[in-house]
């Protein structure tokens, strides 16, 4: 046992070439770097040796940068010819949901400082009704370190009460006695007039040049302070941490001879450069998923579809997104942890279900799947680790849809005996009568509480899941997708390549993003749109400058608006146009939107405008490839094995084939397993499959 | 009856269409947000979903607001009775009268039963909180109203549509009844859509499942939690508890409201009788006999069975007893425009007696109100009415493990947003906000201390606006439990010109109280009640209270006998300061008398002259009595002549609800020392 263990921790380098043929000829080297839980992926695109390949090692928790740099030593090639470096990291989110941020302090209007504590008064925590014991989650920056500053900004933007110079260094000594690491400057209606944020931070850096500051107005420039404070406070609470690991990773980066700039990837969907995210971290809080939503978004491009879903299901949890007309939905209200995040963020849904996940029984003879997870230790019971309770992966093992020959990290050989000792206790225990039978129940309710939250991001929300099509990657969703799929109608699959790391794959595809945002209030009968021209031409101006900062010249802009009925407190975002009559069209776009969304709109009521929102992107070369065409390859020449495997209540014996051994553009019908290195598609009897050129695998429903 | 658990049927196909029937309500509240009008719907969210089955059995619903949810079967018993036979595919019913389940008028609440599966099986309900269905004031809800005319108009259950064809006469009845008729009309189909999406997605399930699968899953579903409540009921010794509670009054006069409750605990049933409790009241603080069964669930459910899922089976170990003519079922004309009040204070009565069966679970008192909170008036920037409308969130109790949470929307309650954004205020309305804070020392003092209300001061930038209120525990506070002290009350003041200003006669109800430019209204919520002896609570959570200054210095050492020297505790000076404030707290001997007479609906405990002058307490004053059990009985001191000294008198139904007799003693703790009103 010890010693399994010890090979699992030590297990550094899993290497893989890939047969991808690319394109071009050309010279151009990627990077994308994923930094996970329990797995960091890296993925290599290379022009000179014309090929892709990827890399999982296991996260070290606190080492990320020296196991960013493992496995860049582990690729055997120069890190001087890199030309760019994305990277996706969780520690943004870990350090929130563990909270082991910063210590902070607050400085905002007098008055004031528990607004960070009453918020709206809402618990923001889901199943709290009827729980007589439920405790509020406390704020960030406790009570004692939220200190009043004499200042008044009124809602007009005029100035009630300046900054005084002689309170904020008064302020000054005591921070130090605090030991404060970051501060937040979060004043009321600063959206309408940053100044006194502004004169604060000054006065404050005078006194404390290294003190991270995070000024509430620039962190969200829109208004309702709740969130605004909230989101500032984050940003503080997480800025010291990853500013010096972004700073270390790009020194170490420099020293082995990198000599582009890092990117990170960040919620929005585009990615940022450093700089940016060191000043602004809680813009990366999904830069984790996100690099998967940009890689799925790449493909529907390529692939010419207009409408996904994307489902990405690892260890402990999984994420999905929709996608429509080629746009990932964009999310401004968000909480993390049961915070209030205000940033731009992919609308990632999460569900704590993945094929870790644990099943068990609870008191009133209930089954339920997660979200208590094993996690890579002790793992599900087939990994001979000491974890005794099973698992989806567990399921899957015992119906064979796992190859028992399966290595995990290429070293550890699954059990299937451990696995379904651990189903049959459970099935006896609940009246089930074999492991098999159990099997079978467990992935029903994971699949149905993914199908949950697939319907809460589609239906819910109006979308018919049968127009769009299923992105399944994670080292667990190409093995769960047509049974997700076939639950929600839906008919079409795409198994990208790469699929165990496909989050990183995304991360090449990633362009530079920099969102800026005003709120401006203003009824549409009222409004001018040359002057709001003059508005977003101001509001482009930062964005802009940081799109240039990064290294990219051409800039392309999209311009919304949020825009609301009068007397309405939330607005819908309308892509605004330029040009001659932009603004009547967007009043009648929003009618049509309103419409769309609600079922019914009116046209004659008034309406105002209340944000203007701005996004300037640049683009990078994205990589392509093609599978290598001269290698003459068969259905029956990818052949593994056949083997028993459990569909429904039957077993059939299911051909096993090797997905970098499948000719292209062949189609051919479940029931089917095809494996690769870190997933399995599983291809029930009524869905046919195929792969093309470019190595994505389709699957099809047959009666459809 | 429990189904013979000898049939055998799949737990994952139960636990998957488990999932299922609450995807479906899910569904439901999404379709409603999508599509409704009226901003209190879609931005509010003060709208219910459910699906029930045939005989109205609650099956699934989500994190809705229970007291809309619990009086579905109530009006669906009332659809059964008076159409029975009559009742067919395509049939929608619509209902809002509170004498036969419904609230306030204001939710209307709609049923549309499917036959798909042969019978009525399973189908949805929606009840919705229409912005006005007419009566006196816009909004339609009022503490002053004093009959149901004054709340709205009134719809018994009918059938708005019959097999498919809309009763157009209806419809336009109501609408013409109603201001703002096309907001209304636009509710009206968006729950008429919500009901047809639950519909076709039975359907779906249907066609995957079969009829008979889904009822029998939803009969075993309901069965579960019923099995679920009744062995934690059991669980429970069994027992008689009597609980009295006050509310403050009705809004016409100073005499406070009784509320009592006796629970009978037998096996694994639970009953509770409100028998005793005031007879139906002029004015808007009644309720139709739905409201009391859901609170008491609410609390029941909460203390017992926090996590088992809500369905039927969970209400049916539980018999709720209300009189006929008292304000917990009242009769037409009674307005009941306070319902909501009435519910919360039915919360707290339950606590008071449930806590007696589930010490482990209770918590201090909660802030006993909505706190319905109106600023109208007139622009002057846009020359446009406003109406700034709020209902402010207080503190929670303090429970064995924690403090209570500061200024948050309690267990019993949906999670609104109770309060908006000040920046949002701000710039939508004549308005300034002074200061959003929580109320120091607001907490009820304890072992665990109750959450704080919040303090918010608002200055008006209008002249000729109008201050209504609509709060209850203006007088009588939340209480705290097992020795815990009381929360501070839910207050409202106007500061004009430095000077503090009452804005009624009767705290916590005001009807139109008229505002001048630079006038603050200075609004403060409850808050929770604390749980334990102060005296017992870590010294060193006290000085971290007063460090984070949720509790004063001042405080910390008169209430939590801890004393700070330099911010830290003084462990000799407290140790000491704990012994004095235990051996000085006002303990008395009590002894049984004769029927005391009420003095509206005020239980009375009685003293002699000398001992009320000793102890520094008026006739009429509000106390406190603290026994052994979970909250404290309040009471207000007569003074009688020939009372024997030194002792506490109280009648038999006083020592009942005390669990004590002549012999015993409580402590006594002032609310109020002098006689109010």
């Amino acid at each position: 046992m010890h010693s399994v263990e010890q090979s699992l921790s030590d297990s550094t380098w899993v290497h893989f070439t890939s047969s991808y043929l690319l394109e071009d000829d050309g010279q151009l080297r990627l990077v994308g770097v994923d930094i996970g839980g329990t797995f960091t992926d890296l993925v290599l695109y290379d022009e000179n040796k014309g090929v892709m390949e990827v890399a999982k090692l296991l996260s070290r928790r606190g080492e990320e940068t020296e196991v960013v740099l493992d496995a860049l030593n582990g690729l055997n090639l120069e890190i001087a010819s890199i030309d760019r470096i994305t990277h996706g990291t969780t520690v943004g989110t870990n350090t929130l949901l563990e909270k082991t941020g910063a210590r902070i302090a607050l400085l905002t209007t007098a008055g004031f400082r528990d607004v960070l504590e009453i918020g709206r008064t809402q618990r923001l925590v889901p199943q709290s009704l009827f729980n007589s014991k439920f405790v509020r989650p406390r704020p960030l920056v406790p009570r004692s370190r939220r200190l009043e500053v004499k200042e008044r900004i009124l809602a007009d933007g005029s100035v009630q009460q300046p900054v005084c110079a002689e309170e904020i260094s008064n302020f000054v000594g005591r921070l130090k006695e605090m030991e404060i690491e970051a501060v937040a400057v979060c004043y009321l209606n600063s959206y309408a007039n940053g100044g006194n944020e502004r004169r604060t931070a000054e006065l404050l850096f005078q006194a404390m040049p290294e003190l991270y500051v995070s000024l509430s107005h620039q962190v969200v420039p829109e208004y309702k302070e709740f969130e605004r404070f909230s989101t500032a406070v984050t940003n503080s609470y997480l800025g010291p941490k990853i500013r010096e690991y972004v700073a270390a990773l790009e020194d170490r980066l420099k020293d082995v001879g990198y000599r582009g700039s890092l990117f990170v990837m960040a919620s929005n969907g585009g990615m940022i450069d450093a700089e940016r995210a060191a000043a602004f971290p809680v813009q990366t809080i999904l830069s984790g998923p996100a690099g998967g939503v940009v890689g799925s978004v790449a493909l529907a491009r390529e692939l010419g579809l207009d409408h996904l879903i994307t489902c990405d299901m690892g260890g402990t949890s999984t994420d999905v997104c929709l996608v429509r007309n080629g746009q990932p939905v964009v999310a401004r209200d968000n909480t993390v942890g049961h915070l209030p995040l205000k940033t731009s963020q992919l609308q990632i849904n999460t569900v704590g279900a993945g094929g870790g996940s644990i099943a068990w029984k609870d008191e009133d003879g209930a089954l339920h799947v997660g979200p208590k997870s094993a996690g890579s230790k002790p793992g599900p019971a087939c990994y001979g680790l000491g974890g005794s309770e099973p698992t989806v992966t567990d399921a899957n093992l015992v119906l064979s849809r796992l190859s028992r020959s399966t290595l995990l990290a290429g070293k550890i050989l699954l059990q299937p005996v451990l696995a379904e000792k651990s189903l049959a206790t459970l099935a006896e225990s609940v009246g089930i009568g074999s492991a098999a039978a159990m099997a079978r129940g467990i992935i029903d309710i994971a699949v149905a509480k993914m199908v949950s939250s697939i319907r809460e991001i589609s239906v819910e929300r109006g979308f018919d899941p049968r127009e769009h099509t299923l992105v399944a990657y994670g080292g667990a969703g190409p093995l769960h997708a047509a049974l997700i799929a076939a639950r929600l109608s839906m008919e079409r699959i795409v198994v990208p390549i790469f699929p165990g790391n496909f989050s990183a794959v995304g991360l090449l595809m990633a362009d530079p993003t920099f969102d800026s945002v005003r709120t401006h209030f203003v009824r549409m009968d009222d409004a001018c749109a040359y002057a709001l021209d003059a508005v977003f031409e101001e509001i482009a101006s930062a964005p802009a400058a940081q799109l240039r900062n990064a290294g990219f010249e051409k800039e392309r802009r999209f311009r919304s608006v949020d825009i609301r009925y009068v007397g309405q407190a939330f607005e819908l975002t309308i892509p605004a146009g330029e040009g001659p009559g932009w603004l009547e069209r967007l009043a009648i776009d929003f009618h049509r939107h309103y419409k769309a969304r609600y079922g019914h709109c009116h046209s004659d009521e008034p309406i105002e405008i209340a944000h203007l929102r701005i996004r300037v992107t640049g683009e990078v070369e994205k990589p392509r490839w093609l599978r290598h065409p001269e290698v003459e390859r068969t259905l029956g020449g990818a052949l593994i094995e056949e083997r028993d495997v459990y569909f429904r209540e039957q077993i059939s014996a299911c051909p096993i084939y090797a997905r970098d051994q499948l000719p292209s553009g062949q189609r051919f019908s479940g029931p089917a397993v095809i494996e690769e290195y870190g997933s399995a598609t599983l291809v029930p009897p009524e869905w046919e499959a195929s792969q093309d050129s470019k190595g994505h695998l389709h699957l099809i429903r047959a009666e459809a | 009856m429990i189904e013979s658990p000898s049939r055998q049927f799949d737990p994952i196909t139960l636990e998957v269409l488990n999932e299922s029937f609450v995807a479906i309500v899910r569904e439901m509240r999404a379709s409603m947000v999508r599509t409704a009008y009226s901003s209190i719907i879609y931005e509010g969210h003060d709208f219910s979903c459910v699906l029930v089955d045939g005989r109205g059995q609650l099956v699934a619903m989500a994190e809705d607001n229970p007291v809309h949810i619990f009086p579905v079967p109530m009006e669906v018993g009332e659809m059964l009775e008076k159409f029975e036979a009559d009742i067919h595919p395509g049939d929608v019913f619509l209902h809002n009268d509170p004498y036969t389940g419904g609230t306030h008028l204001n939710d209307v609440a709609m049923i549309a039963p499917l036959f798909d599966g042969g019978e009525m099986t399973i189908y949805p309900a929606v009840r919705a909180h229409w912005g006005d269905v007419g009566g006196t004031t816009p909004g339609s809800i009022s503490g002053k109203n004093t009959e149901i005319f004054h709340d709205g108009i009134r719809i018994p259950v009918l059938k708005v549509i019959e097999r498919g064809d809309l009763n157009q006469a209806v419809v336009d009845i109501l609408f013409h009844n109603m201001r703002v008729p096309d907001e209304r009309r636009g509710d009206f189909y968006a729950m008429l859509a919500t009901c047809h999406t639950a519909h076709q997605r039975l359907r779906e399930l249907a066609g995957q499942y079969d009829w008979p699968t889904l009822v029998q899953a939803k009969q075993r579903l309901i069965n579960r939690s019923e099995t679920s409540m009744r062995r934690r009921i059991s669980g429970v010794p069994d027992g008689e508890y009597v609980f009295e509670h006050f509310m403050d009054h009705a809004g016409h006069s100073l005499d406070p409201i009784r509320i009592r409750a006796q629970m009978v605990i037998s096996g694994d049933g639970l009953r509770v009788d409100f028998r005793g409790t005031d007879p139906q009241v002029k004015g808007a603080y009644n309720v139709g006999p739905a409201i009391a069964p859901s609170a008491v669930f609410a609390v029941i459910k909460a203390f017992l069975d926090p996590k088992g899922p809500v369905n039927h089976g969970a209400f049916r170990p539980l018999e709720i007893v209300t009189e006929p003519g008292s304000l917990l079922s009242a009769h037409y004309p009674a307005s009941c425009a306070g319902s909501m009040e009435v519910s919360h204070a039915v919360v707290t009565a339950l606590i008071g007696v449930a806590g007696q069966i589930a010490p482990d679970a209770v918590t201090g008192d909660l802030k006993g109100t909505s706190n319905h909170f109106y600023i109208g008036g007139n622009n002057p920037l846009t020359d446009e009415a406003f109406l700034f409308y709020e209902y402010p969130a207080g503190g929670t109790g303090g429970f064995a493990e924690e403090d209570g949470n500061n200024a948050t929307r309690n267990f019993t309650e949906g999670d609104f947003s109770s309060i908006q954004s000040v920046e949002v205020i701000e710039h939508a309305y004549p308005l300034q906000i002074k200061s959003l804070e929580l109320r120091r020392d607001s907490g009820g003092v304890g072992f665990r201390r109750g959450g704080l209300g919040l303090r918010r001061i608002i200055k008006v930038l209008s002249k000729n606006a109008l201050l209504s209120i609509s709060s209850d525990k203006n007088i009588i506070p939340p209480f705290g439990v097992f020795g815990g002290g009381p929360g501070h009350t839910n207050q409202f003041v106007v500061l004009r010109e430095e000077q503090a200003l009452m804005p009624s006669d009767t705290p916590g109800k005001v009807a139109g109280f008229p505002l001048e430019w630079g006038d603050c209204v200075v609004m403060e919520t409850s808050g929770g009640g604390g749980f334990g002896d102060p005296l017992e609570r870590e010294p060193v959570l006290v000085e971290a209270d007063v460090r984070e200054g949720y509790v004063s210095p001042e405080e910390a050492r008169v209430e939590y006998g801890v004393h700070l020297v330099g911010g830290k505790v003084d462990k000799e000076k407290t140790h000491i300061c704990r012994q004095d404030l235990k051996s000085s707290r006002l303990r008395l001997p009590l002894i049984q008398v004769g029927i005391l007479r009420d003095r509206g609906s005020r239980r009375l405990c009685s003293m002699n002259p000398n001992t009320a002058n000793d102890l520094g307490l008026e006739a009429g004053a509000l106390v406190e009595l603290k026994g052994n059990l979970c909250a404290p009985l309040r009471a207000w001191i007569e003074v009688v002549q020939n009372h024997p000294e030194g002792q506490l008198g109280l009648d038999a139904l006083g020592m009942a609800i005390l669990q004590e007799g002549t012999g015993g003693s409580v402590v006594i703790r002032p609310l109020f020392v002098g006689a109010f009103g």
